[in-house]
């Protein structure tokens, strides 16, 4: 039997799907991005998905990490489906189609595709070597 | 008042204070001695078992999906909500321009500088949660704004009829997103509204109208004189061709 004074476990209980999102919506980084069109149709059933994903993308928090990237609503009324158009700063397009995904689902795949490549620029920074004052004497 | 008096009055129950004396410092919780294996093994096998809670019941009466949708039916309605609910339809109901907005994330400022640009136009901002939405609108003939409220969304009531001036100004406002919009009791989408706001006045539509109205009145008389009409005018068209002749004969003779 295991014996009991040995420490496991977290002490932070996750509340599941809203600590999900928050640590989703933290990591969130607009830098690499140049234009995101949002375009939905408010009377189709599944255009609430994208109205939450869009106060995500709204946050001042987020929209500080580049004040640049230009984000657009278009509210169209001929019940197309949702869709989000990502474009990138390197001319690369990535469109969600989101039906029948939930906004976990689609912040993370941006995190997955978009954010995560600005964690690498600032790994490639992060191994330049550290000069001493001396160093950048000579 | 005398002892015994005051002793019926309502009576003081003394704290019972023991001072427990420890060492300088405060006892070790958090991070308590590992004891010998031997004692740890004793301390383990002596723990009391404690019967669990839910014995004995089965799973389908512990389901929480099961517990959480009984609940969900018991819910009573808050009393104020209901109140917000009735007052919010009423003012649906009697203004003459609803707009129905998605609320961006943006500070007071942001929305501050919003509800000025439509004070102009003299729309009045409304915000309830959505479930007050469901209360106001569920059953009456307004269910259909109902797909429109889920999100943040705000509502902006006003009686002046400026759907022009509307979607102008709600494009220079960043904070707000134009859904949808009531215009005398009919439920518009942002496509209505711009067509809504192309159509001409009043006075030109109905100048159109009286003028369709008149034209198959106007084409019967048209069909009905058209024979007569053109044997009038081949006349006076034979009689311009021969009349020069004529004068020109007669006036060398006077």
């Amino acid at each position: 039997m295991a014996l009991p004074f040995l420490y496991h476990g977290s002490f932070s209980r996750s509340t599941g799907l809203f600590s999900a999102l928050a640590k989703q919506t933290k990591l969130l980084n607009l830098k690499p991005t140049k234009r995101i069109d949002f375009t939905f149709d408010p009377f189709t059933d599944n255009a609430h998905v994208v109205r939450n994903v869009v106060n995500y993308f709204y946050q001042d928090k987020v929209r500080d990490t580049n004040p640049k990237c230009l984000l657009k609503t278009n509210v169209v009324n001929d019940r197309s489906e949702p869709i989000i158009v990502v474009k990138l700063v390197d001319d690369k397009k990535i469109v969600f189609k989101t039906n029948n995904l939930s906004s976990l689902d689609i912040l993370v795949k941006y995190n997955e595709l978009v954010s995560s490549k600005v964690k690498v620029d600032e790994a490639v920074d992060a191994a330049k070597p550290v000069l001493t004052k001396s160093q950048k004497r000579r | 008042m005398s002892l015994t008096q005051v002793s019926r009055l309502l009576p003081m129950r003394n704290p019972i204070i023991m001072t427990v004396r420890t060492r300088t410092r405060a006892p070790n919780i958090k991070r308590p001695a590992v004891p010998h294996f031997t004692r740890a093994v004793v301390l383990e096998l002596t723990k009391p078992i404690h019967k669990k809670k839910d014995e004995g019941v089965h799973p389908r009466e512990n389901c929480m999906r099961k517990l959480r949708a009984i609940e969900g039916e018991m819910k009573q309605v808050n009393p104020y909500e209901q109140i917000l609910a009735n007052e919010f339809r009423e003012k649906i109901e009697n203004a003459k321009l609803v707009a129905i907005f998605h609320m961006l994330p943006t500070s007071e400022a942001g929305l501050f500088a919003a509800r000025l640009q439509l004070i102009k136009m003299n729309m009045k901002y409304i915000k309830h949660n959505n479930t007050i939405m469901r209360l106001a609108f569920m059953g009456t003939k307004y269910e259909a704004l109902l797909s429109l409220y889920k999100s943040t969304t705000c509502t902006f009531v006003g009686d002046e009829i400026a759907v022009a001036k509307l979607l102008k100004i709600q494009k220079k406002i960043s904070s707000l997103v134009l859904l949808g919009g009531i215009v005398e009791g009919r439920f518009m989408s942002v496509q209505d509204l711009q067509r809504y706001a192309n159509l001409p006045s009043l006075h030109t539509l109905q100048a159109q109208l009286v003028s369709i109205l008149g034209t198959p009145a106007q084409q019967l008389s048209q069909n009905l004189s058209a024979n007569q009409v053109e044997l009038s005018s081949a006349l006076s068209r034979y009689a311009d061709d021969t009349k020069p002749e004529d004068d020109s004969k007669a006036l060398p003779s006077s």
